[in-house]
């Protein structure tokens, strides 16, 4: 069982990755920007964080930075509609350990999940 | 411009920069975001003229020919055409407008014409003497509009609101 | 061939051309996957067209339904926009319900919301992996409105610095059912010129 800090600007993906990951058995918390993922990862001390991309303010290569800053051990699982090889590769660099590109299904999820806590 | 003919109702549609007019039937505009529609109308003769306004000013050498793409052209251009066309001078013309609506974006940026639209607009009446009757302007609403040259009612969906008559 | 536009074969590269049928192909296969139903491609149109005069290439201005604006940035800049009618936007959210069970308002809005997000985010990543670019979206609005208001949101835009576009536009029919989705990419003055130099 992990506790997973699911960080997306649509409340419908955040609906979406807590159903998949509650009914694994896992435990959500929610973060709606890239600052509020921050302080959430902070607060939380999440095993993993799921991490969208396209946010306003803070967007999530910028969170994933200042994650990995302040945790460089964190757990970082991109989970983006944005899947170019660029940013792929930059996100790798920053530390992500996963990238998943949406529109994604569970089985992906779950996948990513267990290899990231393993 | 598209027109329609619904029993003996003719409507004539004026898409971007387009200026449609007539003594009868109804003139309309069928999705209007960040763009003015401006209408014109006489009781006597009964004249509508209904122009769909794109821009604030033109600019020098960028003129595609629409007449009423531009605000400061739009207006005179439409006085123009009643007088030529109708024997119809400003004085005896009511104006209304509606439109000017920002849909997506912020306040800044191109997506935010529709404000200057508004300010373009009054400021190229007040510079021939004019001001609009009535106006529903600006939000973040898109609008359809339909002026009846019957009565010179201009009805102004807004999508997200209530209708309103101008 | 629409009328008063120019076919895209004339105007840009086949490599070019190549590239923006791999984006929409790309796109209609995020939007079949993110909708959960079988997706097929009716409608395709790329072309040069005077921007005052793309309303006239769509047939229904009138349809009212939701918006989702998301727009381009980084090397090719722009506008996007997805649309559907209400009738296919309530659909969907009983789609979704499905699995998900009861949405409220907020996050049917949300469905739809990043419903724009993927099928505009995965034409710009197969027109980025095409081109050689890097693309980004902004995070989507959503505006319940007529079709004609939120087309003619862009063309404004559009028109304060050129007069002409180029248009990507296609529809897809979902579940062979009376449902349907489009999207709507146009490039601006800038994002043109980057295209156009492949």
């Amino acid at each position: 069982m992990a506790k997973v800090l699911v960080a997306d600007d649509a409340a419908f993906m955040r609906l979406r990755l807590r159903t998949i990951l509650q009914q694994a058995g896992h435990e959500v918390v929610e973060a709606a920007t890239g600052s509020e993922a921050v302080d959430k990862f902070a607060s939380e001390g999440p095993n993993v964080v799921f991490l969208d991309i396209t946010m306003p303010e803070m967007d999530g290569m910028e969170a994933l930075s200042a994650i990995k800053r302040s945790d460089p051990a964190a757990r970082v699982v991109m989970c983006t509609a944005l899947g170019q090889q660029n940013i792929i590769l930059q996100a790798v660099k920053d530390g992500a350990l996963d990238f998943i590109v949406k529109p994604f299904d569970q089985a992906r999820v779950l996948a990513a999940l267990s290899r990231a806590v393993s | 411009m598209i027109a329609h003919s619904e029993g003996a109702s003719i409507e004539l549609q004026a898409g971007l920069g387009e200026m449609v007019h007539a003594g009868h039937g109804r003139l309309s505009i069928h999705g209007l975001g960040s763009c003015i529609a401006l209408s014109f109308w006489c009781r006597e003769p009964r004249v509508g003229l209904l122009c769909h306004i794109v821009l604030p000013a033109s600019a020098a050498g960028l003129h595609g020919g629409e007449p009423a793409r531009f605000a400061d052209l739009a207006v005179p251009g439409a006085l123009h055409v009643l007088r030529r066309q109708y024997g119809i001078p400003p004085s005896r013309v009511s104006v209304k407008m509606t439109g000017g609506a920002t849909l997506f974006g912020g306040t800044v940026g191109a997506l935010a014409i529709g404000p200057r639209n508004v300010d373009a607009v009054n400021d190229a009446l007040r510079a021939v003497g004019l001001a609009s009757l009535a106006a529903d302007t600006g939000g973040r609403l898109g609008r359809s509009v339909l002026l009846d040259v019957a009565t010179g009612d201009l009805h102004v969906r807004r999508f997200g609101a209530e209708v309103v008559v101008l | 061939m629409s009328p008063g536009g120019m076919a895209v074969a004339q105007a840009v590269s086949s490599r070019l051309a190549t590239a923006i049928d791999r984006a929409l192909a790309d796109c209609g296969q995020a939007i079949g996957q993110f909708v959960g139903l079988a997706t097929a491609m009716r409608t395709r149109e790329v072309l040069l067209e005077a921007v005052l005069r793309v309303p006239a290439h769509y047939g229904d201005l009138d349809v009212t339904g939701a918006a989702a604006y998301v727009g381009m940035t980084g090397d090719v800049s722009g506008h996007c926009l997805l649309f559907m009618s209400e009738t296919t936007a309530k659909a969907l959210v009983r789609v979704a319900e499905e699995t998900l069970g009861p949405l409220d308002e907020t996050l049917a809005d949300s469905l739809l919301h990043e419903f724009g997000n993927i099928a505009v985010s995965a034409f710009m990543n197969g027109l980025a992996s095409a081109g050689g670019w890097r693309i980004l979206p902004t995070p989507p609005e959503l505006a319940w409105t007529v079709r004609g208001a939120a087309l003619q949101s862009l063309l404004g835009a559009m028109a304060v610095e050129t007069d002409l576009a180029l248009v990507v536009a296609a529809e897809w029919v979902l579940g062979g059912r009376d449902l349907d989705c489009g999207v709507l990419v146009l490039p601006d003055a800038r994002g043109l010129s980057v295209m156009l130099g492949a």
